[in-house]
This record gives C-alpha cells, sequence and structure tokens, in this order.
C-alpha cells in the first residue's frame, strides 16, 4: 500500500501511547495496530477526523504519500 | 457483526444434522463392509462384486465432514472467509462427480443413452451447481469481507 500513515512520529511528538489514542478516538487497539503497521486498506472519514482531533494535526500530517510514487 | 439469531438457530440445527449423518454414514459404512464381507466369504469368495458401493461411503463422509466444518465456522461468526469459499467450490464439485458417477452407472446398466441424457436433470447435479454459484458468491463476500475487516 503507497500510502504510508505517520501515526509512529506523531505519537511521540504528542507523548502519547497507542492506547492512549484508541480510547481518546474510540477504537481498538487492534484496529489502531493495524492502521499504525500500514496494514488498513481504508480509513474513514470520521476514523481520520476523530485521530486528527485527538493529535491536533491535519489529515495531511498523518498520511504521506511517498516521492516515488506521487510522480504520474 | 455475524448472523442473526433465526440464522444461528438454524445453523445449530443443521450443524447437529449434518454430525449426526457423519456418524450414520460412517457407522453405517462400517457395518455394510462387514455385511458385505461376511456374505462373500461364507459363499467362498473372497472377492467381493459389490466393494464399489463402498466407495461411496467416503466421498459422502468427505462432504459432510467439511459441510460441518462450514456450520461450524458460520456459528463462530466467520462466515465470509476464503475458507469457507472453497469448502463450497469443494461440495459443489463432490456433488456433480457424484452425480456424474451415477449417470455413468446407470448408463452402463441399462446399456442405453437416455440415464446420460436425463442425467443433467438429476437434483443432486443440479444442487451441485447451485453449490458451486453460492462458492463463488461466497468467494466475492470474503473479499469484501476482508475490505471492511481491513478498514479502520
Amino acid at each position: 500500500m503507497p500510502i504510508r500513515v505517520n501515526l509512529d512520529r506523531l505519537l511521540l511528538e504528542r507523548g502519547m501511547t497507542l492506547s492512549e489514542l484508541a480510547d481518546r478516538v474510540g477504537m481498538t487497539l487492534a484496529n489502531l495496530s493495524i492502521l499504525k503497521t500500514n496494514k488498513a486498506r481504508a480509513i474513514r472519514f470520521s476514523t481520520l477526523e476523530a485521530i486528527c482531533r485527538e493529535l491536533k494535526c491535519q489529515p495531511g500530517d498523518l498520511l504521506l504519500l511517498p516521492a516515488d510514487q506521487g510522480e504520474g | 457483526m455475524g448472523i442473526d439469531s433465526a440464522g444461528r438457530r438454524a445453523t445449530e440445527i443443521a450443524r447437529i444434522a449434518v454430525s449426526l449423518g457423519c456418524v450414520f454414514v460412517g457407522v453405517g459404512g462400517v457395518v455394510l463392509t462387514a455385511v458385505i464381507a461376511m456374505s462373500s466369504f461364507s459363499r467362498g469368495r473372497v472377492a467381493m462384486p459389490e466393494a464399489p458401493l463402498l466407495l461411496l461411503i467416503v466421498p459422502m463422509l468427505l462432504g459432510l465432514f467439511w459441510l460441518r466444518a462450514f456450520l461450524t465456522d458460520v456459528l463462530a461468526d466467520k462466515v465470509f472467509t476464503a475458507e469457507n469459499s472453497r469448502r463450497l467450490y469443494r461440495i459443489g464439485w463432490l456433488m456433480i462427480a457424484g452425480a456424474a458417477a451415477k449417470t455413468v452407472a446407470m448408463a452402463v446398466a441399462s446399456r442405453g443413452v437416455a440415464p446420460v441424457v436425463f442425467g443433467f436433470l438429476q437434483p443432486s447435479f443440479l444442487s451441485g451447481l447451485l453449490v458451486l454459484v453460492l462458492a463463488s458468491a461466497w468467494r466475492y463476500g470474503s473479499e469484501l469481507q476482508n475490505e471492511r475487516d481491513l478498514t479502520v
């Protein structure tokens, strides 16, 4: 999956653990781990909104397209 | 999220019925084998001309085991899985193969063509085709389920 989820760096910068974030956004740790390990196939807007709200970031901070994938 | 309560009850009843079928066919097969063997030996024969009938027991047991495993997974809320799709494909092909074997046996016994022509109208042949259609739909369902499971 070319889109990378930048969750590790954002959690580190906010001093938050994955389980804390899971509790705050109302997700299970298992589902959040799927996202963190880039195994997710899709993300709902509601999930994206909840994560960005708790991490106080923009969707573009969380989701990255590597440079070599971005050229068409 | 799995099947609803009515579906769960039906699946439980079906699984019990299939389990009983496994026991019946298994025990029946052993008894039939023993009876045929004793009958042959008592008539001084070593070969058992009725032996091909016993070959039906193994495919039937196999089909029942696959069906039982399928129903067990459904009860465990593992409904649309790739393995269940594979089980349905196997059961469907087994039913079609059984119908084909029966048609050939009837054609050989009657030395006619009519059994072959009407063989395709056998319930087990048509049911086997329907099971294959269901297996294809189930495979699509398992792909959708996988997409859903990996959507956060």
